[in-house]
C-alpha cells in the first residue's frame, strides 16, 4: 500500500524542463570490485557536472556489489580524437555486447594516437571490438580506500540480489525454528478450521 | 568497558532510541521519493541513502536489544506513539517540495554526522565501536548533501529562494534535535559520555559553512521546547508512524 503522503502526491507543475535534464552529458563509471581486479565499465548516469555526477555514481554504482575504486568520466572524452598531450587510460570491449576493460596506461598527443598505441600494445594478436581511451585530466578516480565507496561498515547484504534471498531464507530458517511459531502456528490453524 | 551498570541502562535506552528512532523515521521519510525524485540518478541515490539511515537504524535497535534484551524489530516497530524518541524534523512533511527534502536532510546529516563524532568517543565500547564504523557512511552522506545545497544555492534564483524558503521552514525544527533524551546527565556522571557543550556551535558552524558556499543562510536559536525526545509528537509523526506499523502490525511473527 502507498504511504498517506505518496497518495497526494501534488502534480508537477514543470519547474524541471525535460529538455534541461536531456542536456545533462553522459558520464561513464568504471568500478573495480576488489584490488586484485582490474576496472570494468559498470554503466553510465546522467548529471549536470562532475561533482553530481560523483555523488550519483557512489550511489548508482558504488552500491550494487562490492567496490574498492571508482572512476568516473564524461562519454564524449572517451572517444574523443583530440587532446593534450598526457597519459592516456585504456578500455577494451573485446567483443560485442561485453564490458569495457580497463588494459594499461600510454602516454599520447591525443585520443587517435592512444587507441592506435593501445592497439599496438595490448590487443596485439588478440581480437577486440572497440577501444575507448580517456585522458588522465578527465578522469575522477575516487579510492574507496580512503574515500569510502562500499559500505560494509552495517550488514549491506540487503543491496545484493543474491544476498537478498539468502537473508529472508536465514530469517525464516530462524523463525521456523522457534517455538514461538509453532505455537503461533498451531493457534492460526486452530482459528482458520 | 563491555557491560553497562544496571542504574545506566535506562538513560543508555533512551539514548539510543533517540538516535535509532532519527534514523529510521528519517530513512522512512526519504523513501517517499523513490520513483518521483525530480530526476532519475536523484532518485537512485536518495533511495540508497534512506537505505543506509535505515540499516544504521537497524544496528542502534540491536546494540538496544543487547542492553534490554528485546527484539530489534519488536523496538523498532512494536512501540506505541510516545514511546519513540525521534525529533519530530524526520517526519515533518516535506509536502513534496525538492527544496524543503534536501533542507531536512542537510539538518539531519550533519547534526547526525557531530552526535556520532561524541558517541564513538564514549567509554562504554559496543557504542563507541558501533558510532565510529557508522561515523565513515555519515560522512558520505554529508557530502552528499552538501554537494546538493551548493548545486542549488549556486544555480539560479529560483533555485536559490526555494532552497533559502526550505531552509527557513525547517530551522525551528532541526533545532529539536537538540533536546536532551531523557536520563543523558547520568550518562555524563558516570562518564559514560563527556559532557560536551560545544555540541550546537559545533553543527552550527559547520552548516554555516555548507551554507556560506551556497549563498544561503541559516537563522535558528536553541529552546528548552520539549518534543518528541520526551515522546510529545505531532501529527506528521503519528501518520509516518501509522504507516510505519501498518505491516508489522498485521503480523508481528511473519519473516520479512
Amino acid at each position: 500500500m502507498l504511504s498517506e503522503s505518496r497518495t497526494n502526491v501534488p502534480e508537477a507543475k514543470g519547474e524541471l524542463q525535460t529538455q534541461e535534464v536531456q542536456k545533462f552529458p553522459i558520464w561513464e563509471v568504471f568500478t573495480k570490485k576488489k584490488e586484485s581486479a582490474v576496472h570494468l565499465h559498470a554503466g553510465s548516469l546522467s548529471a549536470p557536472d562532475s561533482e553530481l555526477a560523483q555523488c550519483f555514481a557512489r550511489e548508482h554504482y558504488g552500491q550494487d556489489q562490492p567496490c574498492v575504486n571508482m572512476w568516473v568520466t564524461r562519454r564524449d572524452f572517451l572517444t574523443a580524437d583530440s587532446g593534450e598531450n598526457e597519459s592516456y587510460e585504456l578500455f577494451v570491449q573485446w567483443g560485442a555486447g561485453l564490458r569495457y576493460e580497463h588494459v594499461g596506461e600510454v602516454e599520447a598527443c591525443n585520443g587517435v594516437e592512444a587507441r592506435d598505441k593501445c592497439k599496438e600494445l595490448f590487443c596485439a594478436d588478440k581480437k577486440h571490438f572497440t577501444i575507448w581511451s580517456c585522458p588522465n585530466s578527465g578522469i575522477t578516480k575516487i579510492d574507496g580506500s580512503t574515500n569510502m565507496i562500499w559500505r560494509e561498515t552495517t550488514d549491506q547484504a540487503y543491496r545484493l540480489a543474491s544476498g537478498y534471498s539468502k537473508v529472508v531464507r536465514k530469517k525464516w530458517e530462524a523463525l521456523r525454528e522457534s517455538k514461538a511459531v509453532d505455537d503461533y502456528q498451531s493457534e492460526d490453524l486452530k482459528d482458520t478450521y | 568497558m563491555c557491560e553497562l551498570d544496571q542504574n545506566l541502562q535506562t538513560p543508555m535506552v533512551e539514548l539510543l532510541l533517540s538516535l535509532a528512532d532519527d534514523k529510521l523515521f528519517l530513512g522512512h521519510r526519504n523513501s517517499d521519493w523513490t520513483g518521483i525524485a525530480p530526476i532519475l540518478e536523484a532518485d537512485i541515490a536518495f533511495s540508497s541513502l534512506a537505505q543506509d539511515d535505515i540499516a544504521h537504524a537497524s544496528a542502534f535497535y540491536e546494540l538496544i536489544g543487547t542492553v534490554n534484551d528485546k527484539n530489534s524489530d519488536q523496538i523498532a516497530f512494536g512501540r506505541t506513539c510516545n514511546e519513540y524518541r525521534c525529533a519530530d524534523i524526520v517526519t515533518k512533511s516535506d509536502n513534496f517540495n525538492w527544496a524543503n527534502a534536501i533542507a531536512r536532510q542537510l539538518y539531519c546529516n550533519t547534526f547526525d554526522y557531530h552526535r556520532l563524532a561524541r558517541l564513538s568517543k564514549s567509554n562504554w565500547s559496543p557504542l563507541s565501536a558501533l558510532s565510529k564504523r557508522i561515523l565513515a557512511e555519515q560522512t558520505i552522506h554529508v557530502d552528499h548533501i552538501s554537494t546538493w545545497i551548493q548545486h542549488l544555492g549556486n544555480g539560479n534564483s529560483d533555485s536559490k529562494a526555494r532552497l533559502q524558503e526550505a531552509l527557513n521552514t525547517f530551522a525551528p525544527y532541526a533545532v529539536m534535535l537538540f533536546e536532551e533524551p531523557e536520563g543523558l546527565q547520568e550518562l555524563h556522571d558516570a562518564s559514560i559520555l563527556q559532557n560536551d557543550s560545544d555540541f550546537y556551535t559545533d553543527w552550527k558552524s559547520t552548516i554555516d559553512v555548507i551554507l556560506n558556499s551556497a549563498g544561503v543562510t541559516c537563522t535558528c536559536e536553541l529552546t528548552n521546547t520539549k518534543g518528541g525526545r520526551s515522546g510529545k509528537h505531532d501529527e506528521d509523526f503519528v501518520r509516518s508512524l501509522a504507516e510505519l506499523q501498518e505491516v508489522f502490525s498485521t503480523d508481528p511473527l511473519a519473516a520479512w
